[in-house]
């Protein structure tokens, strides 16, 4: 896992490096692998601190970003580790000045990694005796606030985004029990993406 | 401003309102729901039940507890039962069997607590094969205490027993820590408090003969215990009387009346 982790991230890097003096002479089309985001969050369930990269699958009106987030920096947790895929979806996009505000909504479907979390339940369970734990729907909701930079080869502009999620568990509390409100499911995040030529 | 534009608009602005009022909500940062992060009023629970307990009149030689088990995040049925539980005015304390949460997430174990908040009575716990999900056991490590641990009410030990097996990555019990601590000393009586019935098929058939066996060596009247979520009172084996409450979704708990070694248990519907 881990090599295939350091061998997409030299292709990515060595793509740039390419990219990068490309773009200078402006006649090389773009690499399909190349991403157009480099992504940090802050919380928001994926963990105390996640960073990733944002493809546009629709122009970029559809944005996937792969994300992996540790949490065992913050707080006494042991375990704790999540590759998210987020899927964004830009609804509208309106200029004050030189800023771009786009409202967004999207789910991001996260894998956690704990002492004790499952898709397949080992051998000594028996069938079904869970549903599994470690796959999770997250819906959420925000709003990015993008900056272009000019006269930079690599950097196109910086964002910097808040959403406002939840996950499937408290959605179903939320609408199965008196006891979890609507106030009760919803947390905020903070992150910044710096967006690539 | 051609319509198209104001639509696009409106709804821009009507979702910055929406998130405006969301705000407006208790807003955290939330790391992960699988995170450890018990808020201290939540934190040594045992310990501090325990420590209330003792500031109680030990000197009398009866005395009742109610015995609820299996809340999971039947949270409805759990905060009509606390009333009906504060209801019973001649109890002295609360058991709950484990199975506090359904996934042990952090904030289902604040949930729970939040409901538990309501109870007039100090209550004690045994950790269940639900609360081992994820980060559960270190959840309720913090948050209520070890897993293993006894204490003495009126001459009465209560013998509090960790017993997952399979969420324990199929390991087994501490049988020789409930065979150690399952010795009278002092006490008139002594009662084990477990999540998993011995018989339930966590554990395989000789190790229903160990756990029994256990209990039958040390003589013991009453084991207590959860899981099935059906009620159960009967000498399943030998003379070894279990009471297996049902979950609170039945809603119905058990009042245990112990007089000096002697016992008896009434069902409440609530």
């Amino acid at each position: 896992m881990r090599r295939i982790f350091y061998g997409f991230l030299l292709l990515i890097l060595s793509g740039y490096s390419a990219f990068a003096q490309d773009t200078i002479s402006k006649q090389t089309k773009r690499k399909w692998y190349l991403p157009r985001e480099v992504k940090f969050q802050y919380a928001g369930n994926i963990g105390f601190l996640a960073g990733g990269i944002t493809y546009y699958l629709t122009d970029d009106w559809y944005r996937l970003s792969i994300m992996y987030g540790n949490t065992s920096m913050h707080t006494s947790v042991r375990t704790l580790n999540t590759v998210a895929f987020k899927n964004t979806f830009v609804l509208t996009k309106f200029h004050v000045g030189k800023l771009r505000l786009e409202p967004t909504i999207g789910m991001s479907i996260n894998f956690g990694s704990t002492h004790n979390t499952y898709r397949k339940l080992p051998t000594y369970f028996p069938t079904d005796y869970y549903f599994q734990n470690k796959i999770h729907f997250a819906p959420f909701w925000g709003g990015i606030v993008y900056y272009p930079i000019k006269n930079n080869k690599l950097i196109k502009g910086i964002d910097i985004y808040t959403e406002i999620g939840t996950i499937d568990n408290y959605l179903l509390e939320c609408i199965r029990t008196d006891k979890v409100g609507w106030d009760d499911i919803w947390n905020i995040a903070l992150g910044v993406s710096i967006h690539l030529h | 401003m051609k319509r198209r534009d104001f639509i696009k608009r409106s709804g821009a602005l009507g979702l910055l309102g929406a998130l405006g009022g969301l705000t407006a909500c208790d807003l955290n940062f939330e790391y992960s729901q699988y995170d450890v992060d018990v808020p201290h009023r939540y934190r040594h629970l045992t310990k501090r039940n325990i420590d209330k307990l003792a500031q109680m009149n030990q000197n009398k030689n009866k005395f009742k507890f109610a015995f609820i088990t299996d809340t999971h995040t039947f949270y409805n049925e759990l905060e009509d039962a606390i009333p009906s539980i504060n209801a019973q005015k001649d109890i002295d304390f609360v058991l709950h069997g484990g199975d506090l949460t359904l996934s042990a997430l952090n904030k289902e174990f604040i949930w729970f607590n939040e409901i538990m908040d309501d109870l007039d009575y100090p209550f004690l716990t045994v950790i269940g094969n639900h609360d081992f999900l994820s980060n559960g056991e270190q959840i309720y490590n913090l948050s209520f205490g070890p897993n293993n641990y006894t204490f003495t009410y009126c001459g009465c030990k209560f013998v509090m027993f960790d017993n997952t097996v399979w969420e324990r990555k199929n390991t087994l019990p501490d049988f020789d820590w409930l065979d150690k601590n399952l010795s009278k000393d002092d006490a008139k009586l002594v009662i084990p408090v477990s999540h998993i019935p011995p018989w339930n098929s966590q554990f395989k058939e000789n190790e229903t003969k160990l756990f029994n066996g256990i209990l039958e060596k040390n003589k013991i009247k009453l084991s207590i215990h959860g899981h099935t979520h059906s009620y159960y009172r009967g000498k399943k084996f030998d003379n070894v009387d279990y009471l297996v409450g049902g979950d609170i979704a039945d809603k119905t708990y058990q009042i245990v009346t112990v007089e000096n070694d002697q016992y008896s248990i009434e069902n409440i519907n609530f």
